[in-house]
């Protein structure tokens, strides 16, 4: 079909009726005669072992600034979920007993709080970041993922967040309607299952004579905690409605507080993570510099349930700086590569002259030359 | 009756037609034609159909079937979109190509002629589309025949007209056509009178050349043989009406019968590619089956544990209680989900390159165009372009392909002497090869009777000097035979030197003017007889001969026979054929045949080998007789309507027989133009050529020598299955026992040459087969075909003679079944076969016969083009190709594996990382144009360099860019940068991870934009680092498409929620502001890059490739080019400063040959290759060529160079043929430099140095420059640069030096010719453009234009110029 199109399409009919004489001579071009204007680099000895050597150069530096500013950041992490719960007794030593005991206390914060103590082992400069860890969560599943609606989340598409599209609600499954069959806003398994532990810190100064006790909580506003475009843009400004998480049963989801836009918390949980092991923003302690020594009490009502899954639960102070909190990986991943590429350019360069080849010998394919290369085989 | 899929039909057996009553069978089509493949009703749904046959496109429109159901993991439209996008885009390829066809037909069918009316009689405009059978029509001069139409009459009294056939076979020479003798009166006004009568022949059928039919109804049945056939196609000439009715109408007639489509090839590529996407599959279905088997356990044991997915409320897809059904339901999720693993863009890119590869690099490439016949190269195909650089053996033609089909009369044998005295070029490359002295010998008279096919000087017979020769009486019947034994047709004025002839072959034109040249002149044929002027002792007379039969020539016959009637009355036969059968046929008693066999078929034998085409000639008087009797069986034959051709071959057996022989004549066929180059260039690129000939040995083993393709150094085995004893039991009949000793001779031939080749395989030694078609047949039937395909395998040449169209089709199957790619090149319908058979066929255009071309997949000019297009765009093609194809599969495996990896982390559950709008966009947009680009214009080595070293062509013969080892090589490419990718960024960008300053933590979305950004920028890298060159189009695309994916981010970051969803505020929310990710996404393709790139160096160290040398060879070059550019700029500078510049004995005297200083880089090259001589690339240092010589670029030089030659040939001719010219054993040239200093040294400013002292091969070369000047025209002589190609010339080296060839000098008996550059007088002005040298070498400023403004020694002007012309002439 190429093939008869082709007289048609590259070559006119060459009688010409103002007589003037055509031919079929194609017309110059650089890029019909494949002469576009070209750099042919040509990767020599030298090229090589300077784009290694470079690469290290730009690589190290910026790898050990990486390293110095991610080990700058400290974080302390408190595992918590095993911390023992004001009722709970000696006989909840499987998870499963826990889970039992979560069940039949819901709703019941002080049976479920429990004290952690973090002693912080080195300055840490505020503001500091407040965070809880899970292990062994899947907010990734796709059965989790899917289970929310954008458009509700932002008030659009509906009166009041309510979801009227039937492939919309169709995300929503399996949490739609609650037990009277009245749709739940926002709907969705991730709502659904929001992180209701809460936090109420201490702070014990190093030097402080102050009893615990007699401590008052910090103030710990949920605010200053989500992306401030999630709370301008993907979030509306509606209360719940018939949003009451199922505590009496199965122990989990919080309640939002507010509107969503003012949930923050919501809306951290809401932006999900890509790893059964994560952590979210739960506070920022402003105007604090914290030294060693200083001690925080916290207490957890430590009521989300993890103990189904066997999840962990942990508390997570930590400072940052402009690249983000303690993380080496990426000080590291710059140093291996620069280093990698320091260790190429020297291999290389060993390679060239352990075996030198003579540049641009083209003797072997020279016209008569005898470097035979066999036939293709079949 | 026959049942078909399509309804009954009735199966025609033959045809009765009524001519002009209106009553035909209304099963015969009307002529109503349609070329279109599809209607409006049935375009889609057949065009469709046609999309659906690529097993891909089912996949992905399953794929997009899956996304409609709950289980699928994307938006049902990111997958429908692409699927519509490639779909639609080839629909619409579709229906414009076929709306073409239909206004094509519409005009066709709407074009009017006259047909006569049955009730009203007269004639009256028809459209064609409604003529019906048994109509009849009048057609008008120029126009074309709307039907096959029987030939009734025409407007003159013989009957006959002519036809142009240019549409139907390509060949434009005028047919002859004869009307039947019963109905040639008839006219407009009476044919009508014409309606008793009945056409009885065969049904249609595809036949061009063959009909048996007759007409009845007219008293005596009348046989209609196919000279009175008009056949659909064909245009009128000469007469201005002719009348005909018609036998086949519309689809039925024989054209469209003949129309096939070309057989559809699919390159090897695209079959391994077919591979590597079922390999993708494979994983596809290996990932999805891992991931199935997976999930439902995890969902089986887990799901009850992880309350957060409410495992209390159970569906289809998750039930811990069906793990089977959550398996299969997870598949289908899978399924859809890594089909990104398979590039959906894959074969609408492969089709985009290969359209502009084949239509825009192949078709519009200059340096295929040929333009003396105007005729550029042509892609018919587009599917096989990559085949083209992987051509293990080629399959060729000689006649017309490897020689030019030009015949000329060079000599004849008459009475046993032979005549004329010129040297073939055969022979002259067979004196240099065996070291003799080439003497020139051509008479210096023999230019004055030089013409078109004649080139034959002997003044013992020229002139009418035969009269007084001995045996004058044989060479009369001799003249007298080759003016009257031919089927030529004369055209034009009744003068000899104006008159033409058309002639279905060229070599019945070279015998015609032969004769005419010595004096027997054929100038009219009427349909009975024939005229000669003829000058013999008696004086001039004009003889009339009655034609009373023509015994036609055909391929079994070797031999063609005219019966005559002379003006006294008496019988002869003509005849003339092939030595065998003609001595078969002669009379063993006659004493001239005693006297003449032995020195004729000695004369015969000499020519042979000389390359010449050797035509035996006989005669015998006949007895009226004997004559009569014969006639009748002979009439009888004719009308026969069962096998008549058998028959007719039968009874002229049985009059061509006692015939007496006179002599022979010998055409040379000249080789093509750059042939030996072509084939030595071709050879050094390993590719074997097998020449198929119908040629007889001596000839086919000559030319082979003569084209380089044989040489002495090669151990030749000749085969044949001639041997005394064979032919001897022939004779007594036995002809099984002859074959079988046939058989076995020939398979011990063979046996032999293996075991020759076997004992020389050490060894360097080259070998080269001969065989000729009696052993080719033995050699190819299944016992023997094995071992002669073993033998012809490891040799470099192999030479078939007398070959029959359908061995050439064997041949090809034969070498084609051991795997090898083969390339079939010819020229004529009996290569049609061989043309179809083989992986690659190429047609000869521009030359007679369309048929070849109309078969093949690429049609070029000239044999030599083929260097071109298999060692340039073939090598090309191939490396993108394979290169483009890696490269999709390795993004795509690299991105595939990812979402595999991501979806491990999620317990297989089905869920992505990214978006799956940029999913679907990776393979549509974000790394849609880089391969094209690379698929496009990535070139390794230049144009010149791939001729230079012919050896790079292996690559693409050995597959190395894509064999098992490349690809895989890409693969685990892909997978290790995966897997670089995967650990840095799942290990660093976790969710407990905060990579900013406000504290948020990763999440899922950003990671995804984070991996992704990765991937993009390091397929792209991965370009970077491989990339071969750099245009701009490089730089565009790469850069771009990743620029494209930041604004995509951009776009899609404000655009509406219900679209943009998860990205949604994601990129200026949360990306941008992260520092990590910009520090990740430099890191990361770094580090992909790495290995991969250190791997490649060492391997480029140590086992560099072929091309790797040769681009670093072109990077000396460069340099040194720059170097050199440099110093001579600083040379010229102080020279200027030092007021020494423009002194001549300062400076080395520039005289050189001349070549075209396109570009430094390629002249500094110093090669040979086998290119155009008018291309820019024919940078022909070592022997510059006549026609290069001539190459002028100043119009005024121009001129002026003609104007010189006349005068130079004039006092040439004056000087007599006494001077006798002997080839220079020095470089005078060297010592005339001195004179021509004054001219020449301006020509040290050109940039070009003398870097090629002159040679003797220069030399020699040069003292065939001084036969041109001498008057010696020959054909290639005489061309020089034409004037299309002149323009473009022009147009690059607008200010490139011309050469002024320089008048002769004496020098006693040695004559020096030389040329020399000069500096044009204009260039200095002419600074529109600068010179190439300095527009390649970017780097340096210099040029050396501006330099020479400024040197007042080199301004002169075109007066001067002319003055020194002048001079230079009067001292010769």
């Amino acid at each position: 079909m190429i093939a008869s199109g082709c007289f048609v399409l590259c070559y006119p009919d060459k009688s010409d009726d103002d007589g003037g004489v055509k031919t079929k001579k194609p017309r110059y071009s650089r890029i019909t005669q494949q002469e576009l204007h070209a750099q042919k680099p040509v990767l020599t000895k030298v090229w090589v072992t300077l784009v290694f050597l470079i690469t290290s150069l730009i690589l190290i530096p910026v790898g050990v600034v990486c390293l110095i500013y991610g080990l700058q950041a400290h974080e302390i992490v408190t595992r918590y979920d095993n911390c023992k719960m004001s009722g709970e007794t000696d006989a909840l030593t499987s998870n499963s007993d826990i889970q039992q005991f979560l069940w039949q206390n819901a709703g019941d914060s002080k049976a479920l709080s429990c004290q952690i103590v973090v002693s912080i082992d080195k300055d840490m400069k505020g503001p500091l970041y407040l965070y809880y860890e899970i292990h062994g969560l899947y907010q990734n599943h796709r059965r989790y993922v899917r289970s929310h609606v954008d458009l509700q989340l932002a008030g659009q598409g509906g009166w009041q967040g309510y979801v009227n599209d039937q492939t919309q609600s169709q995300s929503c499954v399996p949490i739609l309607n609650n037990a009277y069959g009245n749709q739940i806003n926002p709907c969705g398994l991730v709502a659904w299952s929001l992180f209701n532990d809460t936090y109420h810190v201490k702070y014990h100064q190093r030097n402080s004579k102050q009893n615990v006790s007699s401590l008052a909580y910090v103030d710990l506003p949920a605010t200053g905690i989500a992306f401030q475009s999630d709370i301008t843009y993907r979030f509306a400004n509606y209360t719940p409605q018939n949003f009451q998480p199922d505590l009496a049963s199965w122990g989990g989801g919080g309640n939002i507080t507010g509107t969503l836009k003012e949930d923050q918390r919501f809306q951290n949980w809401m932006r999900l993570s890509h790893m059964p092991k994560f952590r979210k923003l739960w506070a920022v302690w402003q105007d604090v510099d914290l030294v060693a020594g200083d001690t925080l009490y916290i207490t957890v009502v430590n009521q989300y349930n993890t103990f189904s899954f066997n999840g962990q639960k942990h508390f997570v102070i930590s400072t940052t700086n402009w690249l983000g909190g303690n993380n080496y990986t990426l000080g590291v991943t710059y140093l291996v590569a620069g280093g990698t590429s320091l260790l190429f350019a020297l291999a290389y360069l060993m390679v060239t002259l352990i075996k030198p080849r003579k540049f641009a010998d083209t003797s072997r394919l020279k016209r008569g030359a005898t470097y035979k290369i066999p036939f293709a085989v079949k | 009756m026959v049942w078909t899929p399509w309804g009954s039909e009735e199966l025609e057996t033959s045809r009765d037609i009524p001519i002009n009553t209106g009553l035909s069978n209304p099963i015969y089509k009307t002529n109503a034609t349609s070329t279109t493949k599809y209607n409006l009703l049935t375009f889609f749904p057949k065009s469709l159909f046609e999309q659906y046959r690529r097993v891909a496109n089912w996949y992905f429109t399953i794929v997009a079937s899956l996304s409609l159901t709950p289980f699928t993991p994307v938006r049902a439209w990111t997958t429908w979109v692409p699927l519509g996008i490639v779909l639609g885009v080839s629909l619409i390829k579709e229906a414009i190509e076929d709306y073409k066809r239909y206004t094509a037909d519409v005009e066709v069918n709407n074009r009017t002629v006259q047909v006569l009316n049955v009730e009203t009689k007269t004639f009256e405009p028809k459209a064609w589309r409604e003529i019906k059978v048994g109509e009849i029509v009048e057609v008008l001069r120029d126009s074309y025949f709307p039907a096959d139409l029987l030939f009734l009459s025409a407007e003159n009294e013989e009957g006959i007209c002519y036809i142009e056939t240019m549409n139907l076979d390509g060949e434009t020479n005028l047919k002859i056509k004869k009307c039947l003798d019963c109905t040639k009166d008839l006219r407009r006004d009476t044919l009508c009178t014409l309606s008793n009568a009945v056409i009885q022949c065969e049904p249609p059928n595809s036949r061009l050349y063959q009909f048996t039919g007759n007409l009845t109804g007219l008293g005596e049945v009348i046989p209609i043989n196919p000279a009175a056939l008009l056949l659909r196609g064909c245009s009128l000439r000469n007469i201005e009406r002719a009348y005909g009715a018609v036998i086949y109408a519309g689809h039925d007639s024989k054209v469209f019968m003949n129309a096939t489509s070309a057989p559809s090839k699919r390159s090897r590529i695209e079959q391994i590619v077919d591979k590597i996407i079922f390999f993708m599959f494979g994983l596809l279905f290996a990932f999805c089956i891992i991931g199935s088997i997976y999930d439902a356990r995890w969902l089986q044991v887990n799901l009850n544990n992880n309350w957060y997915l409410a495992p209390q409320y159970t569906s289809v897809q998750y039930n811990p209680a069906t793990p089977a059904v959550n398996g299969m339901t997870n598949f289908v999720t899978c399924f859809i989900l890594y089909g990104y693993l398979i590039p959906i863009s894959l074969y609408v890119s492969i089709e985009v390159v290969k359209i502009i590869q084949s239509m825009v690099f192949i078709s519009w490439d200059l340096d295929m165009y040929h333009a003396e016949t105007d005729t550029p190269a042509i892609a018919r195909t587009s599917n096989i372009n990559e085949e083209l650089g992987m051509v293990n053996t080629i399959l060729s033609d000689k006649t017309g392909t490897l020689t030019r089909n030009v015949m000329e009369f060079f000599k004849c044998s008459i009475a046993g002497i032979s005549y004329g005295a010129g040297v073939t070029e055969i022979e002259r490359s067979n004196m240099i090869r065996r070291g003799q002295p080439v003497a020139i010998t051509e008479n210096p008279g023999l230019a004055q009777y030089r013409e078109r096919y004649f080139n034959f000087y002997d003044k013992r017979i020229m002139e009418g000097a035969w009269v007084n020769a001995e045996d004058s009486h044989i060479i009369e019947m001799f003249l007298r035979l080759l003016a009257v034994c031919h089927t030529v047709i004369p055209d034009g004025p009744i003068v000899e030197k104006d008159i033409k002839y058309e002639a279905e072959s060229p070599d019945e034109s070279a015998l015609v003017v032969a004769a005419k040249a010595l004096g027997f002149f054929f100038f009219k044929r009427t349909n009975s007889g024939i005229t000669v002027r003829e000058r013999t002792a008696t004086g001039i007379a004009d003889v009339e001969y009655e034609v009373l039969n023509i015994l036609e020539f055909n391929s079994t016959r070797k031999r063609m026979s005219v019966i005559v009637r002379d003006s006294q009355g008496k019988l002869y036969i003509f005849c003339k054929g092939a030595d065998t059968v003609i001595y078969e046929r002669l009379d063993n008693k006659n004493p001239q045949n005693k006297r003449l066999k032995e020195p004729t078929s000695l004369h015969m034998e000499e020519y042979g080998s000389a390359g010449l085409r050797t035509l035996c000639l006989s005669y015998a008087e006949l007895d009226p007789g004997f004559y009569d009797e014969w006639q009748q069986g002979y009439f009888a034959a004719k009308t026969s309507l069962q096998d008549r051709d058998a028959k007719v071959a039968e009874v002229s057996e049985q009059i061509e027989r006692n015939l007496v022989l006179l002599g022979c004549t010998a055409i040379e066929d000249k080789l093509q133009e750059g042939v030996p180059e072509s084939i030595s260039t071709l050879a050094a690129a390993g590719i074997r050529l097998w020449v198929l000939t119908g040629d007889k040995m001596e000839t086919a083993i000559n030319i082979g020598f003569a084209c380089s393709l044989i040489t002495e150094e090669m151990q030749q085995f000749i085969i044949t299955a001639y041997f005394p004893e064979i032919e001897a039991l022939e004779e007594a009949g036995k002809s099984d026992e002859a074959d079988m000793k046939a058989n076995e001779k020939v398979e011990l031939q063979l046996k032999q040459v293996e075991l020759e080749i076997r004992k020389g395989a050490r060894s360097d030694i080259e070998f080269a087969i001969v065989i000729d078609g009696k052993a080719l047949s033995y050699a190819l039937s299944k016992r023997l075909a094995p071992l002669f395909l073993r033998c012809g395998l490891k040799c470099q040449a192999v030479i078939c003679c007398r070959v029959s169209p359908l061995q050439k089709a064997q041949v090809t199957a034969l070498v084609k079944s051991h795997g090898d790619v083969t390339l079939a090149i010819g020229d004529g319908a009996n290569d049609v076969g061989m043309i179809q058979k083989a992986h690659i066929g190429v047609g000869i255009s521009g030359q007679e016969g369309m048929q070849a071309v109309m078969a093949s997949d690429f049609a070029i000019a000239q044999f030599r083009f083929l260097t071109p297009l298999l060692l340039v765009h073939g090598r090309y093609c191939y490396k993108r190709m394979t290169r483009m194809i890696c490269y999709f599969f390795y993004k795509n495996l690299f991105f595939g594996i990812t979402i595999f990896v991501f979806n491990a982390f999620t317990n297989f559950s089905g869920q992505y990382m990214y978006s799956d709008v940029y999913m679907t966009l990776f393979n549509v947009i974000f790394t849609a144009l880089t391969p094209i680009v690379v698929g496009l214009f990535d070139k390794d080595v230049d144009k010149h360099m791939c001729l230079k070293y012919p050896a790079l062509y292996k690559e693409g013969q050995r597959n190395a860019h894509f064999g098992l080892r490349s690809i895989t090589g890409w693969l685990l490419t892909a997978v290790l940068q995966c897997a670089i990718t995967v650990i840095i960024i799942f290990i660093g960008c976790v969710p407990t991870t905060v990579p900013r300053s406000t504290g948020q933590p990763y999440g899922q979305y950003e990671v995804g934009v984070v991996m992704f950004s990765c991937i993009i920028i390091t397929v792209h890298f991965q370009i970077v680092t491989i990339n071969e060159q750099w245009t701009w189009l490089h730089h565009l695309s790469i850069w771009l498409s990743q620029v494209v994916w930041w604004v995509f981010l951009l776009a899609f970051n404000s655009i509406t929620l219900s679209i943009s969803a998860d990205l949604y505020w994601l990129f200026l929310g949360v990306v941008a502001w992260n520092p990590q990710y910009w520090l990740y996404i430099l890191v990361v393709p770094i580090a992909c890059l790495l290995p991969d790139f250190f791997f490649r160096s060492v391997r480029r160290h140590l086992y560099p490739y072929d091309h790797e040398l040769v681009m670093e060879e072109q990077l000396m070059e460069r340099l040194a080019e720059r170097e050199r550019l440099k110093k001579m700029r600083k040379d010229e500078e102080a020279a200027v400063l030092n007021g020494t510049a423009g002194n001549n004995d300062l400076r080395p005297p520039l005289i050189e040959p001349v070549y075209h200083v396109f570009d430094t880089s390629r002249a500094r090259a110093g090669f040979l290759p086998a290119y155009d001589p008018n291309s820019k690339y024919y940078t022909n240092m070592d022997r510059p060529t006549q026609s290069e010589m001539t190459k002028v670029r100043n119009p005024v030089l121009d001129n002026l160079d003609a104007t010189m030659m006349n005068i130079q040939r004039q006092s040439t001719l004056d000087a007599g043929a006494a001077v006798m010219r002997q080839q220079p054993t020095q470089s005078p040239a060297m010592h005339d430099s001195s004179k021509m200093g004054v001219i020449g040294s301006a020509g040290t400013a050109n940039g070009v140095q003398n870097r090629y002292p002159t040679t003797s091969t220069q030399v020699q070369s040069r003292g065939s420059i001084n036969l041109l000047l001498a008057g010696y025209q020959g054909q290639s002589c005489g061309q020089t640069s034409p004037p299309p190609h002149h323009d473009q010339q022009v147009h690059q080296d607008s200010s490139r030096p011309p050469q002024i060839l320089l008048p002769p000098t004496h020098n006693a008996n040695t004559r020096v010719r030389t040329t020399a550059r000069v500096f044009p007088p204009s260039s200095h002005k002419d600074n529109n453009g600068t010179p190439n040298y300095a527009k390649h070498d970017r780097g340096s400023s210099t040029n050396p234009a501006d330099l020479l403004a400024g040197n007042p020694h080199l301004q002169s002007d075109e007066a001067e110029t002319l003055a020194i012309y002048a001079s230079a002439l009067k001292s010769s």
